[in-house]
Protein backbone atom coordinates (compact mmCIF):
# COMPACT_ATOMS: atom_id res chain seq x y z
CA UNK A 1 0.00 0.00 0.00
CA UNK A 2 1.15 2.94 -0.65
CA UNK A 3 1.81 5.77 2.19
CA UNK A 4 -0.20 8.84 1.96
CA UNK A 5 3.04 10.97 2.45
CA UNK A 6 6.19 9.71 1.27
CA UNK A 7 8.23 12.22 3.27
CA UNK A 8 7.04 13.26 6.81
CA UNK A 9 9.27 15.73 9.05
CA UNK A 10 8.65 17.21 12.30
CA UNK A 11 10.68 19.51 14.56
CA UNK A 12 13.62 19.08 12.51
CA UNK A 13 16.73 20.92 13.25
CA UNK A 14 20.25 20.94 12.64
CA UNK A 15 22.76 23.33 13.84
CA UNK A 16 26.18 23.60 13.29
CA UNK A 17 28.16 25.29 16.70
CA UNK A 18 25.77 28.25 17.16
CA UNK A 19 24.39 28.45 13.66
CA UNK A 20 21.03 27.00 12.64
CA UNK A 21 20.95 25.68 9.50
CA UNK A 22 17.57 24.43 9.90
CA UNK A 23 15.30 25.23 12.72
CA UNK A 24 12.59 23.08 14.05
CA UNK A 25 10.94 22.46 10.31
CA UNK A 26 7.72 20.20 9.99
CA UNK A 27 6.37 19.70 6.67
CA UNK A 28 4.74 16.20 4.94
CA UNK A 29 5.26 15.37 0.89
CA UNK A 30 1.76 13.38 -0.48
CA UNK A 31 2.80 10.70 -2.32
CA UNK A 32 2.55 11.20 -6.11
CA UNK A 33 3.19 15.21 -5.98
CA UNK A 34 5.40 17.38 -7.39
CA UNK A 35 6.83 19.11 -4.63
CA UNK A 36 8.86 22.50 -5.12
CA UNK A 37 11.34 23.23 -2.34
CA UNK A 38 12.26 27.13 -2.28
CA UNK A 39 14.25 29.22 -0.61
CA UNK A 40 17.53 31.77 -0.83
CA UNK A 41 21.02 30.41 -0.88
CA UNK A 42 21.38 29.21 2.35
CA UNK A 43 17.94 28.83 3.33
CA UNK A 44 18.80 25.11 4.68
CA UNK A 45 17.10 23.40 1.23
CA UNK A 46 20.12 21.48 0.38
CA UNK A 47 20.46 20.93 4.67
CA UNK A 48 17.08 19.21 4.70
CA UNK A 49 17.64 17.17 1.29
CA UNK A 50 20.95 15.70 2.95
CA UNK A 51 19.24 15.27 6.00
CA UNK A 52 16.65 13.18 4.70
CA UNK A 53 19.17 10.87 2.68
CA UNK A 54 20.91 10.11 5.58
CA UNK A 55 23.99 12.10 4.41
CA UNK A 56 22.99 14.69 7.56
CA UNK A 57 22.14 13.32 10.96
CA UNK A 58 19.77 15.80 12.35
CA UNK A 59 20.51 17.78 15.81
CA UNK A 60 16.94 17.04 16.87
CA UNK A 61 13.17 15.98 15.60
CA UNK A 62 12.59 13.04 13.60
CA UNK A 63 11.37 12.70 9.65
CA UNK A 64 10.40 9.99 8.04
CA UNK A 65 11.48 8.73 3.95
CA UNK A 66 8.51 6.34 2.46
CA UNK A 67 8.30 5.01 5.84
CA UNK A 68 11.41 4.63 7.15
CA UNK A 69 13.16 6.71 9.52
CA UNK A 70 15.79 9.26 8.01
CA UNK A 71 18.08 8.98 11.33
CA UNK A 72 18.49 5.20 11.36
CA UNK A 73 21.45 4.15 9.27
CA UNK A 74 19.70 0.40 8.29
CA UNK A 75 15.92 1.85 7.72
CA UNK A 76 17.80 4.97 5.68
CA UNK A 77 19.55 2.25 3.56
CA UNK A 78 16.29 0.93 2.81
CA UNK A 79 14.66 3.40 1.30
CA UNK A 80 17.58 4.83 -0.50
CA UNK A 81 17.06 1.62 -2.63
CA UNK A 82 14.06 3.32 -3.70
CA UNK A 83 14.80 6.55 -3.93
CA UNK A 84 16.69 8.73 -6.31
CA UNK A 85 18.58 11.83 -5.89
CA UNK A 86 20.24 14.40 -8.41
CA UNK A 87 22.51 16.49 -6.18
CA UNK A 88 22.92 20.20 -7.18
CA UNK A 89 26.78 19.48 -8.51
CA UNK A 90 25.62 16.60 -10.26
CA UNK A 91 28.75 14.94 -8.86
CA UNK A 92 29.22 12.05 -11.09
CA UNK A 93 32.63 9.89 -11.47
CA UNK A 94 34.75 11.76 -13.52
CA UNK A 95 36.71 8.83 -14.54
CA UNK A 96 34.19 6.30 -15.67
CA UNK A 97 32.49 6.76 -18.86
CA UNK A 98 28.77 7.41 -19.75
CA UNK A 99 28.23 3.31 -20.34
CA UNK A 100 30.30 2.41 -17.33
CA UNK A 101 28.64 4.87 -14.62
CA UNK A 102 25.21 3.31 -16.04
CA UNK A 103 26.73 -0.28 -15.76
CA UNK A 104 27.75 0.78 -12.20
CA UNK A 105 24.81 2.45 -10.94
CA UNK A 106 22.44 -0.46 -12.87
CA UNK A 107 24.19 -3.37 -10.35
CA UNK A 108 22.46 -1.48 -7.27
CA UNK A 109 19.25 -1.66 -8.41
CA UNK A 110 17.13 -4.50 -9.19
CA UNK A 111 14.32 -3.07 -10.64
CA UNK A 112 16.35 -1.42 -13.40
CA UNK A 113 14.28 -0.51 -16.48
CA UNK A 114 16.29 -1.08 -19.24
CA UNK A 115 13.71 0.22 -21.51
CA UNK A 116 13.51 3.32 -19.35
CA UNK A 117 17.36 3.41 -19.99
CA UNK A 118 17.54 2.48 -23.46
CA UNK A 119 14.61 5.54 -24.19
CA UNK A 120 16.59 8.20 -22.23
CA UNK A 121 19.69 7.53 -23.63
CA UNK A 122 18.08 8.19 -27.15
CA UNK A 123 16.40 11.15 -25.68
CA UNK A 124 19.36 12.98 -24.54
CA UNK A 125 21.58 11.50 -26.93
CA UNK A 126 24.13 10.59 -24.66
CA UNK A 127 27.44 9.36 -25.66
CA UNK A 128 28.51 6.28 -24.35
CA UNK A 129 31.85 5.72 -24.67
CA UNK A 130 32.56 9.37 -23.23
CA UNK A 131 34.06 9.89 -19.82
CA UNK A 132 31.59 11.66 -17.38
CA UNK A 133 34.55 14.68 -17.11
CA UNK A 134 34.33 15.27 -20.42
CA UNK A 135 30.54 16.05 -20.50
CA UNK A 136 28.81 19.27 -20.30
CA UNK A 137 27.07 20.47 -17.04
CA UNK A 138 23.92 19.93 -19.48
CA UNK A 139 24.94 16.34 -20.26
CA UNK A 140 25.97 15.62 -16.76
CA UNK A 141 22.68 16.50 -15.70
CA UNK A 142 21.00 14.38 -17.99
CA UNK A 143 23.29 11.56 -17.26
CA UNK A 144 22.26 11.80 -13.61
CA UNK A 145 18.98 12.15 -14.58
CA UNK A 146 18.84 8.83 -16.69
CA UNK A 147 20.51 7.41 -13.64
CA UNK A 148 17.66 7.95 -11.35
CA UNK A 149 14.63 7.57 -13.33
CA UNK A 150 15.62 4.40 -15.10
CA UNK A 151 15.29 2.83 -11.67
CA UNK A 152 11.82 3.97 -11.94
CA UNK A 153 11.85 5.52 -7.57
CA UNK A 154 9.31 5.58 -5.69
CA UNK A 155 10.58 9.31 -4.63
CA UNK A 156 13.06 11.34 -6.85
CA UNK A 157 14.70 14.16 -4.71
CA UNK A 158 16.71 16.77 -7.05
CA UNK A 159 18.76 19.79 -5.57
CA UNK A 160 18.69 22.37 -7.90
CA UNK A 161 18.39 20.06 -10.73
CA UNK A 162 18.20 23.32 -13.45
CA UNK A 163 21.42 24.99 -12.29
CA UNK A 164 23.73 25.96 -15.50
CA UNK A 165 21.23 24.32 -18.16
CA UNK A 166 20.15 25.91 -20.96
CA UNK A 167 16.73 26.38 -22.21
CA UNK A 168 16.57 23.29 -24.31
CA UNK A 169 18.04 21.10 -21.28
CA UNK A 170 15.42 22.47 -18.81
CA UNK A 171 12.58 22.46 -21.13
CA UNK A 172 13.73 18.43 -21.40
CA UNK A 173 13.68 18.37 -17.74
CA UNK A 174 10.28 19.39 -16.85
CA UNK A 175 8.83 17.27 -19.13
CA UNK A 176 10.71 14.39 -17.81
CA UNK A 177 10.26 15.60 -13.90
CA UNK A 178 6.22 16.13 -15.35
CA UNK A 179 6.14 12.72 -16.61
CA UNK A 180 7.28 11.31 -13.13
CA UNK A 181 3.99 11.58 -11.65
CA UNK A 182 2.81 9.85 -13.86
CA UNK A 183 4.54 6.30 -13.29
CA UNK A 184 4.12 6.82 -9.89
CA UNK A 185 7.21 8.73 -8.57
CA UNK A 186 6.79 11.37 -6.33
CA UNK A 187 9.07 14.64 -7.11
CA UNK A 188 10.60 16.51 -4.08
CA UNK A 189 13.04 19.54 -5.62
CA UNK A 190 14.69 22.43 -4.76
CA UNK A 191 15.03 25.37 -6.80
CA UNK A 192 15.36 29.12 -7.45
CA UNK A 193 13.70 28.72 -11.07
CA UNK A 194 10.38 30.35 -9.57
CA UNK A 195 8.86 30.13 -12.93
CA UNK A 196 9.69 26.32 -13.76
CA UNK A 197 8.21 25.62 -9.88
CA UNK A 198 4.93 27.34 -10.77
CA UNK A 199 4.99 25.27 -13.81
CA UNK A 200 5.03 21.42 -12.75
CA UNK A 201 5.10 21.79 -9.22
CA UNK A 202 1.81 20.91 -7.46
CA UNK A 203 3.04 21.83 -3.53
CA UNK A 204 5.25 24.60 -2.53
CA UNK A 205 7.05 24.18 0.68
CA UNK A 206 9.04 27.99 1.10
CA UNK A 207 12.26 27.97 3.58
CA UNK A 208 13.77 30.91 4.95
CA UNK A 209 16.82 31.17 7.38
CA UNK A 210 16.09 27.40 8.42
CA UNK A 211 12.49 27.91 9.23
CA UNK A 212 9.68 27.01 7.12
CA UNK A 213 7.82 30.01 5.98
CA UNK A 214 4.98 28.95 3.98
CA UNK A 215 3.63 25.94 2.97
CA UNK A 216 0.81 25.68 0.34
CA UNK A 217 -0.68 23.68 -2.70
CA UNK A 218 -0.51 25.02 -6.12
CA UNK A 219 -4.36 24.95 -6.40
CA UNK A 220 -4.61 26.91 -2.97
CA UNK A 221 -2.70 29.58 -4.66
CA UNK A 222 -4.75 29.95 -7.37
CA UNK A 223 -7.95 29.63 -5.70
CA UNK A 224 -7.04 31.09 -2.40
CA UNK A 225 -3.82 33.71 -2.42
CA UNK A 226 -4.74 37.35 -3.22
CA UNK A 227 -3.09 40.57 -2.83
CA UNK A 228 -5.13 42.93 -1.37
CA UNK A 229 -3.94 46.88 -2.04
CA UNK A 230 -5.67 49.67 -0.16
CA UNK A 231 -4.92 53.00 -0.58
CA UNK A 232 -5.34 55.72 2.32
CA UNK A 233 -5.22 59.34 2.53
CA UNK A 234 -2.83 59.32 5.52
CA UNK A 235 -0.42 56.97 6.70
CA UNK A 236 -1.92 53.69 7.08
CA UNK A 237 -2.17 51.38 10.18
CA UNK A 238 -0.41 48.55 9.02
CA UNK A 239 -0.80 46.55 12.32
CA UNK A 240 -4.62 46.93 11.89
CA UNK A 241 -3.99 43.98 9.48
CA UNK A 242 -2.74 41.68 11.31
CA UNK A 243 -5.93 39.60 10.99
CA UNK A 244 -6.94 36.21 10.33
CA UNK A 245 -6.25 35.45 6.65
CA UNK A 246 -3.91 37.91 6.01
CA UNK A 247 -0.14 35.89 5.55
CA UNK A 248 1.84 39.21 5.68
CA UNK A 249 1.75 42.58 5.01
CA UNK A 250 3.78 45.19 4.83
CA UNK A 251 3.57 49.83 3.61
CA UNK A 252 4.58 51.12 0.87
CA UNK A 253 3.96 55.05 1.85
CA UNK A 254 0.10 55.56 1.97
CA UNK A 255 -0.28 52.30 0.95
CA UNK A 256 -1.03 48.51 2.48
CA UNK A 257 -0.69 45.93 0.95
CA UNK A 258 -1.76 42.00 2.07
CA UNK A 259 -1.20 39.02 1.00
CA UNK A 260 -4.32 36.83 2.19
CA UNK A 261 -5.13 32.98 2.27
CA UNK A 262 -8.97 32.95 2.00
CA UNK A 263 -11.49 35.59 2.13
CA UNK A 264 -9.97 38.50 0.57
CA UNK A 265 -13.24 40.19 0.77
CA UNK A 266 -13.07 40.56 3.94
CA UNK A 267 -10.26 42.14 3.93
CA UNK A 268 -10.98 44.30 1.13
CA UNK A 269 -14.10 45.76 3.40
CA UNK A 270 -11.29 45.76 6.80
CA UNK A 271 -9.54 48.03 4.70
CA UNK A 272 -13.06 49.99 4.02
CA UNK A 273 -13.44 50.47 7.38
CA UNK A 274 -10.59 51.73 8.17
CA UNK A 275 -10.79 53.94 5.74
CA UNK A 276 -9.31 52.91 2.42
CA UNK A 277 -9.87 55.52 -0.21
CA UNK A 278 -8.86 52.80 -2.38
CA UNK A 279 -8.75 48.94 -2.84
CA UNK A 280 -7.82 46.67 -5.20
CA UNK A 281 -7.36 42.97 -4.90
CA UNK A 282 -5.47 40.88 -7.48
CA UNK A 283 -4.05 37.14 -7.98
CA UNK A 284 -1.02 36.26 -6.50
CA UNK A 285 1.89 34.96 -8.42
CA UNK A 286 4.37 32.35 -6.87
CA UNK A 287 6.73 34.48 -7.76
CA UNK A 288 5.54 37.41 -5.76
CA UNK A 289 4.36 35.17 -2.62
CA UNK A 290 7.95 33.75 -2.56
CA UNK A 291 9.68 37.52 -2.71
CA UNK A 292 7.45 38.64 -0.38
CA UNK A 293 8.21 35.61 2.16
CA UNK A 294 11.51 35.64 2.17
CA UNK A 295 11.33 39.94 2.26
CA UNK A 296 8.88 39.81 4.82
CA UNK A 297 11.32 37.27 6.86
CA UNK A 298 14.66 39.40 6.25
CA UNK B 1 30.51 -2.99 -8.85
CA UNK B 2 32.01 -1.33 -5.42
CA UNK B 3 35.36 -3.10 -6.17
CA UNK B 4 35.19 -1.86 -9.79
CA UNK B 5 35.10 1.79 -8.66
CA UNK B 6 37.28 1.55 -5.26
CA UNK B 7 39.60 0.01 -8.25
CA UNK B 8 39.25 2.53 -11.06
CA UNK B 9 39.77 5.19 -7.94
CA UNK B 10 43.16 3.81 -7.14
CA UNK B 11 44.21 2.13 -10.56
CA UNK B 12 46.50 5.13 -11.59
CA UNK B 13 47.97 5.30 -8.49
CA UNK B 14 49.06 1.66 -8.27
CA UNK B 15 50.29 1.44 -11.79
CA UNK B 16 52.42 4.40 -10.64
CA UNK B 17 53.41 2.68 -7.48
CA UNK B 18 54.27 -0.55 -8.88
CA UNK B 19 56.03 0.97 -11.62
CA UNK B 20 58.59 3.24 -9.59
CA UNK B 21 59.20 -0.14 -7.44
CA UNK B 22 59.96 -2.37 -10.86
CA UNK B 23 61.72 1.00 -12.27
CA UNK B 24 64.17 1.57 -8.90
CA UNK B 25 64.92 -1.64 -8.57
CA UNK B 26 65.57 -2.74 -11.55
CA UNK B 27 68.51 0.21 -11.58
CA UNK B 28 70.16 -0.78 -8.10
CA UNK B 29 70.43 -4.80 -9.81
CA UNK B 30 71.77 -3.34 -13.00
CA UNK B 31 74.49 -0.76 -11.88
CA UNK B 32 74.84 -3.04 -9.25
CA UNK B 33 78.35 -4.59 -10.01
CA UNK B 34 79.75 -0.99 -10.19
CA UNK B 35 78.19 0.21 -7.27
CA UNK B 36 79.32 -2.89 -4.94
CA UNK B 37 82.85 -2.55 -5.41
CA UNK B 38 82.81 1.23 -5.65
CA UNK B 39 82.03 0.76 -1.51
CA UNK B 40 84.13 0.08 1.30
CA UNK B 41 85.02 -2.85 1.71
CA UNK B 42 83.19 -4.38 -0.94
CA UNK B 43 79.87 -5.88 -0.64
CA UNK B 44 79.13 -9.27 -1.70
CA UNK B 45 75.60 -9.01 -3.39
CA UNK B 46 73.48 -10.22 -0.52
CA UNK B 47 74.73 -7.58 1.28
CA UNK B 48 74.32 -5.17 -1.64
CA UNK B 49 70.54 -6.05 -2.18
CA UNK B 50 69.64 -6.20 1.57
CA UNK B 51 70.84 -2.46 2.03
CA UNK B 52 69.88 -1.18 -0.94
CA UNK B 53 66.34 -2.14 -1.09
CA UNK B 54 65.23 -3.54 2.10
CA UNK B 55 66.89 -1.58 4.68
CA UNK B 56 67.00 1.83 2.50
CA UNK B 57 66.09 3.40 -0.03
CA UNK B 58 63.23 1.15 -1.82
CA UNK B 59 62.06 0.19 1.44
CA UNK B 60 61.18 3.83 1.95
CA UNK B 61 59.86 4.68 -1.17
CA UNK B 62 58.19 1.47 -0.54
CA UNK B 63 56.33 2.91 2.64
CA UNK B 64 55.59 6.70 0.54
CA UNK B 65 53.82 4.77 -2.13
CA UNK B 66 51.84 2.85 0.40
CA UNK B 67 50.57 6.16 1.69
CA UNK B 68 50.21 7.54 -1.55
CA UNK B 69 47.58 3.89 -2.04
CA UNK B 70 45.90 4.28 1.27
CA UNK B 71 45.29 8.29 1.08
CA UNK B 72 41.62 8.45 -0.14
CA UNK B 73 38.13 7.53 -0.34
CA UNK B 74 34.82 9.30 0.98
CA UNK B 75 36.43 12.80 2.38
CA UNK B 76 38.15 13.17 -0.53
CA UNK B 77 35.04 12.63 -2.43
CA UNK B 78 33.52 14.82 -0.60
CA UNK B 79 36.33 17.17 -2.33
CA UNK B 80 35.79 16.51 -5.36
CA UNK B 81 31.86 16.93 -5.63
CA UNK B 82 30.90 12.68 -6.02
CA UNK B 83 30.44 11.96 -2.15
CA UNK B 84 26.19 12.75 -2.61
CA UNK B 85 26.12 10.36 -5.53
CA UNK B 86 27.75 7.91 -3.80
CA UNK B 87 26.34 8.66 -0.45
CA UNK B 88 22.50 8.22 -2.23
CA UNK B 89 23.50 4.61 -2.97
CA UNK B 90 21.71 1.76 -1.14
CA UNK B 91 25.01 0.95 0.40
CA UNK B 92 26.25 1.07 4.30
CA UNK B 93 29.29 3.45 4.47
CA UNK B 94 31.24 0.41 6.88
CA UNK B 95 30.92 -0.96 3.49
CA UNK B 96 31.98 1.42 1.16
CA UNK B 97 34.92 1.86 3.74
CA UNK B 98 35.51 -1.85 3.71
CA UNK B 99 35.56 -2.48 -0.11
CA UNK B 100 37.92 0.11 -0.36
CA UNK B 101 40.30 -1.07 2.62
CA UNK B 102 40.24 -4.54 0.59
CA UNK B 103 41.03 -3.31 -2.81
CA UNK B 104 43.84 -1.00 -1.38
CA UNK B 105 45.51 -3.64 1.23
CA UNK B 106 45.61 -5.92 -1.92
CA UNK B 107 47.52 -3.70 -3.80
CA UNK B 108 50.08 -3.00 -1.09
CA UNK B 109 50.42 -7.06 -1.02
CA UNK B 110 50.92 -6.43 -4.96
CA UNK B 111 52.97 -4.04 -4.17
CA UNK B 112 55.08 -5.98 -1.73
CA UNK B 113 55.65 -8.58 -3.81
CA UNK B 114 57.18 -6.62 -6.60
CA UNK B 115 61.29 -6.95 -5.31
CA UNK B 116 60.33 -10.38 -4.50
CA UNK B 117 60.05 -11.03 -8.61
CA UNK B 118 62.09 -8.47 -9.59
CA UNK B 119 65.29 -9.50 -7.75
CA UNK B 120 65.31 -13.19 -8.40
CA UNK B 121 64.66 -12.54 -12.09
CA UNK B 122 67.11 -9.67 -12.45
CA UNK B 123 69.99 -11.42 -10.08
CA UNK B 124 70.20 -14.32 -12.97
CA UNK B 125 70.53 -11.43 -15.75
CA UNK B 126 73.27 -10.22 -13.91
CA UNK B 127 74.73 -13.39 -13.48
CA UNK B 128 74.01 -13.16 -9.71
CA UNK B 129 72.18 -15.18 -7.72
CA UNK B 130 68.99 -14.02 -4.80
CA UNK B 131 67.16 -17.32 -3.48
CA UNK B 132 63.32 -16.44 -4.42
CA UNK B 133 62.58 -17.78 -0.57
CA UNK B 134 64.53 -14.77 0.94
CA UNK B 135 62.66 -12.49 -1.90
CA UNK B 136 59.06 -13.76 -0.84
CA UNK B 137 60.19 -13.68 3.09
CA UNK B 138 60.95 -10.18 2.89
CA UNK B 139 58.16 -9.29 0.66
CA UNK B 140 55.74 -10.94 3.86
CA UNK B 141 57.37 -8.39 5.85
CA UNK B 142 56.44 -5.22 3.70
CA UNK B 143 53.19 -6.73 3.34
CA UNK B 144 52.25 -6.83 6.83
CA UNK B 145 53.70 -3.42 7.69
CA UNK B 146 52.53 -2.33 4.60
CA UNK B 147 49.30 -2.76 5.69
CA UNK B 148 49.57 -0.67 8.55
CA UNK B 149 51.08 2.38 6.68
CA UNK B 150 48.13 1.83 4.57
CA UNK B 151 45.73 1.75 7.29
CA UNK B 152 47.14 4.64 8.95
CA UNK B 153 47.18 6.61 5.80
CA UNK B 154 43.51 5.39 5.43
CA UNK B 155 42.36 6.64 8.83
CA UNK B 156 43.93 10.57 8.43
CA UNK B 157 42.39 10.62 5.31
CA UNK B 158 38.82 10.27 6.81
CA UNK B 159 39.78 12.85 9.44
CA UNK B 160 41.67 15.43 6.60
CA UNK B 161 40.30 16.47 3.43
CA UNK B 162 42.42 16.19 0.40
CA UNK B 163 45.12 13.84 -0.81
CA UNK B 164 47.90 15.74 -0.43
CA UNK B 165 47.15 16.82 2.89
CA UNK B 166 46.02 13.27 4.50
CA UNK B 167 49.52 11.96 2.60
CA UNK B 168 51.89 14.55 4.37
CA UNK B 169 50.04 14.33 7.40
CA UNK B 170 51.01 10.64 7.35
CA UNK B 171 54.12 11.20 6.30
CA UNK B 172 54.71 13.79 9.32
CA UNK B 173 53.24 11.30 11.60
CA UNK B 174 55.63 8.31 10.31
CA UNK B 175 58.44 10.45 10.59
CA UNK B 176 57.37 11.08 14.21
CA UNK B 177 57.23 7.81 14.92
CA UNK B 178 60.32 6.65 13.41
CA UNK B 179 61.87 9.67 15.48
CA UNK B 180 60.70 8.18 18.79
CA UNK B 181 61.24 4.59 18.07
CA UNK B 182 64.47 5.85 17.71
CA UNK B 183 65.09 7.63 21.01
CA UNK B 184 68.17 5.88 22.91
CA UNK B 185 65.79 4.58 25.65
CA UNK B 186 63.96 2.64 22.74
CA UNK B 187 66.27 1.97 20.30
CA UNK B 188 67.15 -1.13 22.48
CA UNK B 189 64.21 -2.73 21.53
CA UNK B 190 64.41 -3.02 17.61
CA UNK B 191 61.12 -5.13 17.75
CA UNK B 192 58.92 -1.68 18.26
CA UNK B 193 60.18 -0.38 14.97
CA UNK B 194 58.17 -1.27 12.21
CA UNK B 195 60.88 -0.07 9.49
CA UNK B 196 63.26 -2.54 11.44
CA UNK B 197 60.63 -5.31 11.03
CA UNK B 198 60.74 -4.70 7.59
CA UNK B 199 64.59 -5.01 6.97
CA UNK B 200 65.23 -7.27 9.67
CA UNK B 201 68.06 -5.28 11.42
CA UNK B 202 69.00 -6.08 14.73
CA UNK B 203 66.19 -8.77 14.72
CA UNK B 204 66.48 -12.39 15.13
CA UNK B 205 65.42 -13.51 12.63
CA UNK B 206 68.00 -11.87 10.59
CA UNK B 207 71.68 -12.70 10.32
CA UNK B 208 74.11 -9.72 9.55
CA UNK B 209 76.69 -11.44 8.56
CA UNK B 210 74.77 -13.21 5.72
CA UNK B 211 72.08 -10.48 5.20
CA UNK B 212 69.26 -12.80 4.88
CA UNK B 213 66.73 -13.85 6.89
CA UNK B 214 67.70 -17.07 8.57
CA UNK B 215 65.21 -17.70 11.71
CA UNK B 216 61.45 -18.09 11.96
CA UNK B 217 59.67 -14.41 10.72
CA UNK B 218 58.34 -13.06 13.80
CA UNK B 219 54.50 -14.30 13.60
CA UNK B 220 53.35 -12.37 16.13
CA UNK B 221 54.62 -9.07 15.86
CA UNK B 222 53.35 -9.12 12.12
CA UNK B 223 49.64 -10.19 13.43
CA UNK B 224 50.00 -7.26 15.66
CA UNK B 225 51.08 -4.87 13.49
CA UNK B 226 47.99 -6.52 10.82
CA UNK B 227 46.05 -6.01 13.56
CA UNK B 228 46.75 -2.56 14.55
CA UNK B 229 46.46 -2.22 10.30
CA UNK B 230 43.31 -3.29 10.58
CA UNK B 231 42.52 -1.32 13.43
CA UNK B 232 43.15 1.66 11.75
CA UNK B 233 40.45 1.26 8.86
CA UNK B 234 37.98 -0.01 11.59
CA UNK B 235 38.30 3.29 13.60
CA UNK B 236 37.87 5.01 9.99
CA UNK B 237 34.75 3.51 9.26
CA UNK B 238 33.37 4.63 13.06
CA UNK B 239 34.61 8.01 11.91
CA UNK B 240 33.21 8.19 8.74
CA UNK B 241 29.59 6.37 9.80
CA UNK B 242 29.27 9.18 12.36
CA UNK B 243 30.58 12.21 9.84
CA UNK B 244 28.01 14.83 8.25
CA UNK B 245 28.48 15.25 4.49
CA UNK B 246 27.24 18.40 4.04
Amino acid sequence: MTPDYVIEVSGLTKKYGTVQAVNNITFHVPAGSVTGFLGRNGAGKSTTIKMLLGMISPTSGSGTMLGARIDVAAESLQARRRVAFVGEDKGLYPYMTVQQLIRFTRSFYRDWQPEVEATLLRRYALPLNRKVRELSKGMRTKLALLLALARRPALLILDEPTEGLDPVSIEDLLQSLSGCTAEGTTVFFSSHQLSEVERIADEILILDRGRLAMSFSMDQLRESYRWVNAGFDKQPPSFEFKIPGVEHSHTNGRQVVALVKGDADRVARHAKDLGAVSVEIAPASLREIFLDTVKDHA
Amino acid sequence: MLWYKAWRETRNRFMICVLTLIWVCTVILVLQSRSRFQSSPPMDYAAYVWNAIYKDYVRNLFVVLVMVLGCGGLRQEQAAGTAGFTLALPVRRSHLVMVRAAVGILEVVISALVPAFIIPVLSRFTGEQYAVSQALQFAILWACCGVLVFGLAQLLSTVIPGVASAWITCFLVTMLYTAIVNVSELDKYPGLDCFKIMSGARLSYFNPSEHAITGPLPWLPLGVIVVLGAGCVVLATRILESRDFS
